[in-house]
């Protein structure tokens, strides 16, 4: 107390689960997240709202984009570090996309594309529920204090060799920021209401 | 106070709670005009003609949980009387009686 302030880790006994149930890939310039103010007993408090920003369309394609990946094999990680006072966190979102397709091709280039100018937004619902947001840019109408750039680096692909092999890529999404990342708290169909425009 | 969002963004998709339908399909705006006090997020403030205060938000949706408190009790109240097992019946069933009656020649 008398250096620093720390806190228990006493969540409510309850069974929860391993793996990934769903992905969406997104502009983090289209989105503005909303987020309380923080709490000083507890610390920062997760996302509550996710809104289009001024001149964000859903129209001109500021939507949630669904990743269909093969069940099973996406996977979130993450490896803390420190050097010193320096702490980085690198966080790492691997998935299979299967059938190598012009469409994969595609997917790549615009990934490509994104990562090299801006990093890609995504949020990712665990197995457990919970969903997560990594490359968000801007929180509460204002630029976020430090940006987290999700990037495609370390991606493979494969036809495979027999039938029944895997034929596909295997993404690899990765960033490096100073740390975890935050939680959103509304519900899953908040979101998937955002993969469309709204109906005329 | 009602709390009602301008015309214009009555399309605006906005994703909290439990869905992220246009604005002006949402019978869930109170979440919103609190999460927009709370964080002082000026685009989600802007959505509102008018914005009452942090609190009194707060008391709105105490309220609202209080009726709904009050209607469950009313409809459990109701359903325990419809269902109660002790339920004494109107007109009491005739005791049958053991003994032999005599035969009528």
């Amino acid at each position: 107390m008398l250096c620093a302030k720390l806190k228990a880790y006493d969540r409510a006994c309850s069974p929860t689960s391993g793996g990934i149930a769903r992905i969406w890939i997104f502009d983090g310039e289209d989105f503005d997240f909303t987020q309380a103010e923080e709490d000083p007993l507890v610390g920062p408090l997760p996302y509550t709202a996710v809104a289009l920003r001024t001149g964000a369309t859903a129209a001109g394609g500021a939507l949630m984009f669904p990743i269909r990946f093969e069940k099973k094999a996406a996977e979130y990680t993450f490896t803390q570090s420190r050097n010193g006072c320096s702490v980085k966190y690198e966080h790492r979102l691997e998935f299979g996309l299967p059938d190598l397709s012009q469409l994969t091709t595609q997917w790549n280039l615009a990934v490509d594309a994104a990562s090299c100018c801006c990093g890609v937004g995504l949020a990712i619902q665990l197995n457990s529920g919970k969903i997560f947001i990594a490359g968000e840019k801007y929180v509460n109408g204002s630029v976020i204090n430090i940006p987290l750039e999700m990037q495609q680096n370390g991606s493979t692909g494969t036809s495979g060799r027999l039938m029944e092999d895997f034929n596909g890529e295997t993404v690899v999404l990765i960033g490096d920021y100073t740390r975890k990342l935050y939680e959103y708290s509304g519900t899953v169909q908040s979101i998937i209401d955002l993969e469309t425009e709204p109906e005329v | 106070m009602k709390i009602s969002i301008k015309p214009e963004f009555a399309k605006v998709k906005v994703a909290f709670g439990k869905s992220g339908k246009p604005l002006g399909q949402r019978d869930d705006l109170l979440e919103l005009a609190i999460i927009a006090r709370e964080s002082g997020n000026k685009n989600i403030i802007n959505y509102f003609s008018s914005l009452p205060k942090l609190s009194e938000l707060r008391m709105m949706k105490a309220g609202l949980l209080m009726n709904k408190i009050e209607q469950d009790h009313s409809k459990e109240t109701e359903e325990t009387k419809v269902s109660d097992p002790v339920a004494i019946p109107s007109e009491p069933k005739p005791i049958k009686s053991t003994k032999k009656q005599p035969k009528e020649d």
